[in-house]
């Protein structure tokens, strides 16, 4: 039996046995979408992430992937939202009955979050593979190794913006800036005794604090040393190697420059390329510390990314429930009804411009409670035409789950209090009973879980309007 | 009772257009055709009863008064309506047949005998493999017809199913139409709508005709001639003689209305239509065309 028979099998025994799982495409786009997803998982996992160095290049690797992985993504969805208003609309079949509703769009849901995490996948996979190649601990011991030798070979320039104060700071070794504290600039000298040196450390990474630090030559000589034979590893070549040479001329480019030589070279570097050992060095950071590259990797990613795909598959299942030209109005009413409320905000912030800067919240919950019910009352008022009250309900149903988000940021102006983990105390007359984390991730769940309750209740405000005789 | 209503009131405020129906019954087995010149209420009536459109009336789906709360969902379940627009089909046409049957509970192993039945009685297995842009409007028409029955809906509505079809397309339709009904395992009601006043009235056990939205007549077509004192004929003669026509009715005291190149003319009870017929071959007319529509709806459009 070959694939296409056996696809046809599957097809038809789904159409007889699972009608509704078969309307929505269930044995064609589920297969694609794993498919496509093991597919590309295996390019993240197979990709040789070892061995060192060159770390950076798999940045660039899995971005491209994932770049170009957004236009078939794209493609896709627009074959999928196609597919559903052909198969599962109500207006092309009308024998199809309103059932499931809701199921239907938690399956869109999932699809579309499927389809959108496509370019992502590859990522998740590589990540996973990480784990087993990657030695942490030996990076660890090298970035503090290469840290203490990066002293040597990189400096920037120490800028004074006025040249008679640089002049003057050059020849004191120090000045005062403009609130009279004692600025040292010293970042690079012998001490009085000339047998140590007083460097300021500092590296590539966030990860290094700066500060000035005294040690004995030799100290110094063993640091260079060391950093030339590590940091070949991680893209770190030199252009010298000799360390008493290094210091001498390290010690000469120590001084005050002014704003005019800020676009010159560093005061000094020795490094072949500052760009590519920066680069890899943070790349490993960021690899084995989950930061950034490997966002997949991390649920406060998938969090915000899952609304991209909530927000598709509400106006899927809107698009799926209503007429199309009821459609069509409803979106316009979800753009003119906020730009006429925009508008009228504008005038009002106008017209209180001299009031206390404190009412501006309660302006604006006035106006946002004037908006909702407005639309609400179209929406409801069975004086209006159907078609007119279904093109609000459907702006509703967007606006909903945003006004009350709304409503939570503008009351949380009101309240003008402080998280109850703000570091600024002094400053705080009375304080909220949860964290700022806490309160982003109400918000995010007011918008999240709103939109999904809202869904389901239009859903049946849909199914009433559609089957029930209509005033038309 | 598949259905019943009365006192169906329906206005639109912007057009003025009003329309009233004192009563209307759909008996298992019966079809209810309903005629009228356009825009007189036919589509707003069919809409009504498909449960499309609200109305102010008392109506009655299967014995059961429509009240505010009632499950329009259940209703339509047994409502099969066909509008003149036949929304479009997307895949193959067995494959929506096959869908129509999953969703209406038929189970899978009964599904291709259970189809192949209704595609055989109405003519079309050898098209169920086709799609929806390969076939005709008439036959587009009754794949309507058959996805419709696969559910055995109670109730039919059917707003100009005729319209757009050729003269034997119409015949093979309507007279599919009977068929169903004639089937015991369907119990099903049929109210259509039509401007092929002959050929529905054929086919109808009962007439409705609106005019300007309301109800002129409602009955059975034979109870026209009963209710009227006269008879009337629609002639056709050529072009030429058409005034002289028009002439000999005056000159007979006949009253007569024209429609176009034809000319409705009434008669009394005590006459017939040979008679008519005789005068007129003895007054040298060449007759094209010749009807009794003393039984048709017909004779109620140019009243």
């Amino acid at each position: 039996m070959n694939l296409k028979s056996m696809f046809n099998k599957v097809d038809h025994r789904m159409l007889e046995k699972y009608p509704n799982l078969w309307v929505l495409g269930v044995p064609i786009y589920v297969p694609i979408l794993v498919l496509l997803h093991v597919i590309i998982m295996s390019i993240g996992f197979i990709y040789p992430l070892n061995p060192l160095p060159d770390f950076f290049r798999y940045k660039d690797f899995f971005e491209n992937i994932s770049i170009t992985m957004i236009l078939p993504t794209i493609l896709l969805v627009v074959i999928f939202v196609i597919r559903q208003v052909k198969f599962n609309s109500k207006r092309v079949h009308l024998s199809l009955p309103y059932r499931y509703q809701f199921l239907v769009f938690l399956y869109f849901f999932g699809l579309l979050f499927g389809i959108t995490s496509l370019p992502l996948s590859g990522n998740l996979a590589a990540y996973v593979k990480t784990n087993l190649t990657l030695d942490k601990d030996r990076f660890d011991k090298e970035h503090d190794v290469m840290a203490d030798g990066f002293t040597h070979f990189f400096l920037e320039k120490s800028y004074i913006d006025d040249p008679e104060d640089c002049r003057i700071a050059e020849k004191q070794g120090y000045y005062f800036d403009d609130y009279n504290d004692r600025i040292g600039y010293t970042r690079y000298e012998l001490n009085e005794t000339k047998d140590s040196l007083i460097v300021y450390r500092h590296f590539v990474d966030y990860r290094y604090g700066s500060d000035l630090d005294t040690i004995s030559l030799p100290q110094a000589y063993k640091e260079i040393e060391t950093f030339i034979s590590i940091a070949q590893r991680y893209e770190g070549g030199v252009t010298e190697t000799d360390p008493v040479r290094i210091v001498e001329q390290n010690l000469k480019s120590d001084r005050f420059y002014t704003k005019g030589e800020k676009r010159v070279r560093p005061a000094f570097d020795y490094l072949e390329s500052y760009q590519r050992f920066d680069n890899n060095i943070n790349f490993h950071n960021k690899l084995l510390y989950k930061n950034s590259f490997f966002f997949a990797a991390e649920w406060e990613f998938w969090r915000a990314y899952a609304f991209l795909a909530l927000a598709l598959s509400i106006l899927l299942i809107i698009l799926c429930s209503v007429n199309i030209a009821e459609f069509g109005w409803g979106m316009l009413v979800v753009a003119l009804h906020p730009t006429v409320f925009g508008i009228v905000a504008a005038l009002t912030v106008f017209i209180f411009r001299d009031v206390n800067g404190d009412q501006g919240p309660w302006i604006g919950i006035i106006l946002l409670s004037i908006f909702t019910l407005n639309a609400l009352f179209f929406a409801f008022n069975k004086r209006f035409k159907p078609a007119l009250r279904r093109a609000f309900a459907i702006a509703c149903h967007i606006y909903l789950p945003l006004v009350a988000g709304g409503f939570m940021m503008l009351v949380e102006e009101v309240l003008d209090c402080c998280y109850v983990d703000s570091t600024y105390i002094e400053n705080c007359d009375c304080f909220y009973p949860f964290t700022q984390t806490q309160y982003e991730l109400t918000l995010m769940g007011t918008f999240f879980f709103g939109s999904i309750l809202v869904t389901y209740l239009f859903g049946r405000y849909y199914k009433r309007q559609y089957t029930d005789p209509q005033i038309k | 009772m598949i259905f019943s209503a009365s006192n169906i009131h329906k206005q639109y405020p912007r057009s003025k257009f009003e329309l009233s129906v004192p009563q209307i019954e759909l008996s298992e087995g019966a079809i209810v055709g309903v005629v009228g010149e356009n825009g007189n209420g036919k589509t707003t009536l069919l809409n009504i009863i498909a449960g499309e459109l609200a109305a102010d009336g008392d109506l009655s789906y299967f014995g059961e008064p429509v009240g505010f709360d009632s499950d329009w969902t259940d209703i339509k379940t047994k409502i099969a309506f066909i509008p003149q627009r036949i929304p479009r089909w997307y895949g193959s046409l067995i494959q929506n047949l096959k869908l129509k049957a999953a969703l209406d509970g038929i189970p899978p192993d009964d599904s291709d005998a259970y189809l192949d039945e209704i595609l055989s009685f109405l003519g079309l297995m050898d098209y169920k493999h086709l799609k929806w842009t390969e076939i005709s409007t008439g036959y587009r028409l009754r794949f309507e017809l058959a996805r419709m029955l696969i559910g055995k809906p109670n109730l039919l509505v059917l707003d100009e199913p005729l319209a757009n079809l050729d003269i034997n397309t119409q015949q093979k339709f309507l007279s599919d139409l009977k068929n169903i009904l004639r089937d015991k395992s369907y119990s099903t009601a049929v109210i259509l709508s039509s401007q092929q006043l002959h050929e529905i009235e054929t086919v109808s056990d009962q007439m409705i005709f609106l005019r300007k939205g309301h109800s002129v007549f409602s009955g059975a077509v034979n109870d026209l001639e009963t209710d009227h004192a006269q008879l009337v004929f629609e002639i056709q003669v050529e072009l030429e003689d058409k005034k002289r026509l028009i002439d000999y009715l005056t000159e007979n005291g006949l009253k007569y209305g024209t429609t176009g190149e034809y000319v409705q003319v009434s008669v009394d009870k005590s006459g017939s239509s040979n008679d008519f017929i005789a005068a007129l071959i003895k007054e040298n007319f060449t007759i094209k065309y010749y009807r009794n529509i003393s039984k048709s709806t017909k004779r109620l459009f140019n009243q």
